[in-house]
């Protein structure tokens, strides 16, 4: 087989990076074909150009108006089809660019040739990402995931058509067991945000809905077809529940609730992440919040060890959230002034007042997973990700502000315990949706700073942000530019117009906004041209219908056993 | 402005062409016999049959690329550099363009030899322009050597592809065919050139409907040939009543038989070949098929200029040699 598909058109221009090919007849191409061609120079030497499809076309030649097209299929006016596809180069080889001499034969690029195409010829460590649309494996360069050369995946795209979850997931399950890792792979950890739905629930279970065609799909891409082998899932603790139960959803067992004790929130300095979303009056507030933790810092030390829940304030136990509130913020009734305010002195009284009014709106929505007393062993409800390989903290019915807090909370603790131990191994990669939420493009606040440090220093410490949401042109430009994998999935087609998608063809921004569910347009760092990609339907469960029955889940298993 | 002493009327023709209608009153009518197919000189209209399977139409295109003056002892002969397409349109549901040949001829008049006249192109390839000559040395001389050049091409194309199609119709007369030509070959004469009626039977021409035709009337000759007019279409009223108004000829050594067989067909089919002046300059005469195969043709024959620069480049090279 040749591969012959059609040679260099001469009537339009061949660039050294674009250019378009006539396409023979009986032979097609279509978007994301990939294809090469050979030319000469005069010095013998022969420049291969690898390229993929961008555009493809067919008109009637020799028809001059719109309406000859019914003359022609009446079989009176003679018109010839021609069907014309454009190419983007991808590659040169050797590097003068040089463009292709029109009549050129230009072949489909198969197998090894494909490989260097794409350079993944060039990728020692490659996972895969996906399939193209003909079924072949598509890769990414480990180097640029992992922090050796770059870091980061940043996804977007409307909320539920764009699977933006399920391909960070599946990036996941790729990174996990395609052998890419090598032996640092069990030691590779995944902390992952279920900030909406209840999707990410059941990832350690078999899909029951899985497809012998999925299972295929797996098998193309040398990943096997199985859930996550070792997954933890983390939910914060229940209001009110004084055994410490886990708020869960449609999960019920194997479900770790978590908390804060008030001490810890204290002493590592998390009282700020309540006040993630001010904004508007960021440094004065900031000032107060610095202030009383401060304070409170010192008080904390000042009584108790560090294994106590519980501080103790101007000489009062403080066990719960609400009585910090109330001893910060009370005003005795000789007092004309609240600790808050004493403590933060000389801040104005109005910015004081800001911080009580947080404060309390805080203790609503928050107060719960911040306790003082009925801790129970901490062990068994610390956020520790490095417990299992993947750790699923289910904030998704949390309020707003709750969320702020969880994801500030755990990512500081966990940029700080990354920091002391000054090597980037063990490698964690964390999935965050909503990405604009915790780091908009406008004003700063402490989360944003977190994610800023993850995203600027991430790399050398072992840390891998996996961020997404539905606007890139929203989030933080910075996080947003330091991703290496850039993944687009079904765009709104004003958004698809902004610069953040640059790296979109015009064509390709006309896709962004047609992409079906399991497909996505894929940048990375070495490939100058965006690929599409379909990733397989989820091998594990993503709801609670598709949990595969088996004996472990019968609850009758026990009985019949007695 | 209607005056009632005259009427102004268009030819359909766009007017860098030469009119389609010239037939004038001093034009002899050519004796002809206007009763071999039927009594009566009067209108034809087909009677319905399913339509043929397959349809030719082959035409070509010229182009003048240099005219020479060549120097020849003491005399000087008049000559040109040609090029010419023939192609064919085949209908058979669809229409497309096939059987696409490009010639090229160095003509001389007065008797003259030439040797072929090579010129490179771009390093790759040549034009070869093949040597050809004219009896007489006068500036048209050479121009019909380069149309005689092209019209028996044509006239080749039309008889090989007749034995593959139900029928060829061949732009222009018969003149060209040979004598053993086999197959039905219609030749279309889209320009009204000579009178061949006298006058009453011509005042059948305006009178005659779309898709019907005149009875079969015999041109006499070396080459004996049946002749019809077709109307294929109906122009303005502002234009002449014989525009649409076409002639058909058949070779009359084929028989009568074959001639009313092709007579009828073409009643029948050619209408819905007829252009619009949207699309061609010289509708409705100009058959689509022909108006598309003639671009191709024309494309075909390659950039002008490149051509004439390359002819000039190897004449150049000649000269300073």
């Amino acid at each position: 087989m040749s591969n012959s598909v059609g040679r260099v058109l001469g009537t339009l221009d061949a660039m050294p990076l674009e250019f378009w090919v006539a396409v023979e007849e009986g032979q097609y191409l279509q978007l994301d074909d990939v294809v090469e061609v050979a030319t000469p120079i005069p010095d013998g030497t022969e420049i291969r150009l690898f390229g993929v499809v961008d555009l493809v076309r067919a008109r009637h030649e020799g028809a001059r108006f719109d309406s000859d097209v019914f003359l022609v299929e009446r079989g009176v006016l003679p018109a010839s089809v021609a069907h014309a596809a454009h190419v983007k180069v991808t590659r040169v080889e050797p590097e003068i660019f040089v463009p292709p001499r029109p009549g050129q034969e230009v072949r489909r690029a198969t197998g090894l040739r494909r490989d260097q195409a794409l350079f993944f010829d060039g990728m020692e460590r490659r996972v895969p990402i996906g399939l193209s649309r003909d079924g072949e494996p598509v890769f990414a360069n480990l180097d640029f995931l992992d922090g050796s050369r770059g870091a980061h995946v940043n996804i977007s795209g409307i909320s539920g058509v764009a699977t933006k979850t399920s391909y960070a997931t599946f990036l996941l399950h790729s990174l996990f067991t395609s052998g890419a890792l090598g032996g640092d792979a069990a030691n590779t950890h995944a902390l992952v945000f279920n900030v909406k739905g209840e999707d990410l629930l059941f990832l350690d279970q078999p899909n029951a809905k899985l497809k012998d065609e999925d299972r295929a799909a797996y098998a193309r891409l040398g990943l096997p077809a199985e859930p996550f082998g070792s997954a933890q899932f983390l939910a914060p603790v229940r209001k009110g529940s004084a055994e410490r139960l886990p708020a869960t959803g449609s999960r019920g067992a194997g479900v770790t609730a978590f908390f804060w004790t008030i001490r810890e929130v204290v002493q590592e300095r998390l009282l700020r992440f309540l006040f993630a979303e001010a904004d508007d009056t960021a440094s004065q507030l900031s000032f107060v919040v610095d202030r009383i933790e401060a304070k409170l810092a010192a008080a904390a030390a000042a009584k108790g060890e560090t294994k106590d829940p519980w501080i103790e304030v101007e000489g009062a136990r403080v066990e719960t959230f609400d009585a910090l509130v109330e001893a910060l913020t009370e005003r005795e009734e000789n007092e004309e002034r609240s600790l808050a305010e004493k403590w933060a002195f000389p801040a104005a009284p109005g910015t004081v007042s800001a911080f009580e009014r947080r404060l309390h709106a805080a203790a609503r929505h928050v107060g719960h997973l911040i306790r003082g007393k009925d801790v129970g062993t901490r062990d068994a409800h610390l956020l520790d990700w490095k417990r299992k390989q993947m750790s699923i903290v289910d904030i998704h019915a949390l309020h707003d502000r709750a969320k702020r807090f969880v994801v500030g909370a755990v990512l500081k603790r966990m940029f700080e315990e990354k920091e002391s131990l000054g090597t980037a191994r063990p490698l964690v990669f964390v999935v965050l949706d909503e990405l604009n939420k915790y780091a908009p493009r406008e004003g700063s606040g402490p989360i944003k700073e977190v994610l800023l440090d993850i995203s600027e220093r991430g790399r050398s410490l072992g840390i891998v942000l996996v961020g997404a949401q539905q606007t890139a042109s929203e989030v933080e430009a910075r996080i947003v530019a330091n991703a290496s994998l850039r993944v687009v999935g079904r765009l709104d087609a004003a958004e698809a117009e902004r610069p953040e998608y640059g790296f979109l063809t015009a064509a390709g921004r006309c896709r962004a906004g047609i992409l079906k569910p399991g497909t996505m347009i894929v940048l990375q760092p070495e490939i100058p041209t965006a690929l599409l990609v379909r990733f397989p339907f989820p091998a594990w469960a993503t709801r609670k219908s598709e949990v595969a029955e088996s004996a472990g889940a019968d609850p009758f298993a026990g009985f019949r056993e007695r | 402005m209607a005056n009632g002493r005259y009427t102004l009327r268009l030819d359909p023709w766009a007017a860098e062409y030469e009119g389609s209608i010239q037939l004038g009153e001093e034009d002899e009518a050519v004796a002809v016999d206007i009763r071999v197919e039927a009594a009566a000189w009067a209108a034809i209209r087909p009677p319905a049959s399913p339509p043929p399977r397959r349809i030719a139409f082959v035409d070509g295109v010229r182009r003048i690329e240099h005219r020479l003056l060549i120097g020849d002892g003491e005399r000087t002969v008049f000559g040109l550099l040609g090029s010419f397409g023939v192609g064919a349109v085949l209908v058979d549901g669809a229409a497309r363009v096939e059987h696409e040949t490009i010639g090229r001829v160095a003509v001389a008049g007065g008797g003259l030899k030439l040797e072929a006249f090579e010129a490179p192109i771009d390093g790759r390839g040549a034009l070869l322009f093949a040597p050809r000559s004219e009896a007489e040395n006068t500036p048209v001389a050479p121009v019909d050597g380069l149309q005689k050049a092209m019209r028996h091409t044509e006239a080749g194309l039309a008889e090989r592809l007749s034995s593959e199609v139900d029928v060829v119709f061949l732009d222009g007369p018969l003149t060209f065919l040979t004598a053993a030509a086999g197959g039905r070959v219609v030749g279309f004469v889209k320009r009204l050139l000579r009178n061949y009626l006298d006058p009453s039977a011509h005042a059948l021409l305006p009178r005659l409907d779309v898709g019907e035709r005149t009875p079969l009337f015999l041109i006499p000759g070396r080459e004996p040939r049946y002749a019809w007019y077709v109307r294929i279409a109906r122009g303005r009223p502002i234009e002449s009543a014989l525009t649409g108004v076409v002639r058909l000829e058949a070779k009359a050594a084929r028989g009568l038989e074959e001639a009313k067989t092709l007579a009828d067909l073409s009643a029948r089919e050619m209408k819905r070949f007829a252009s619009d002046a949207m699309r061609d300059p010289r509708a409705p005469q100009n058959l689509f098929p022909i108006g598309g195969l003639e671009a191709r043709l024309k494309h075909l024959l390659g950039d002008p200029a490149v051509v004439r620069r390359a002819v000039e480049a190897q004449l150049h090279s000649e000269v300073t040699a």
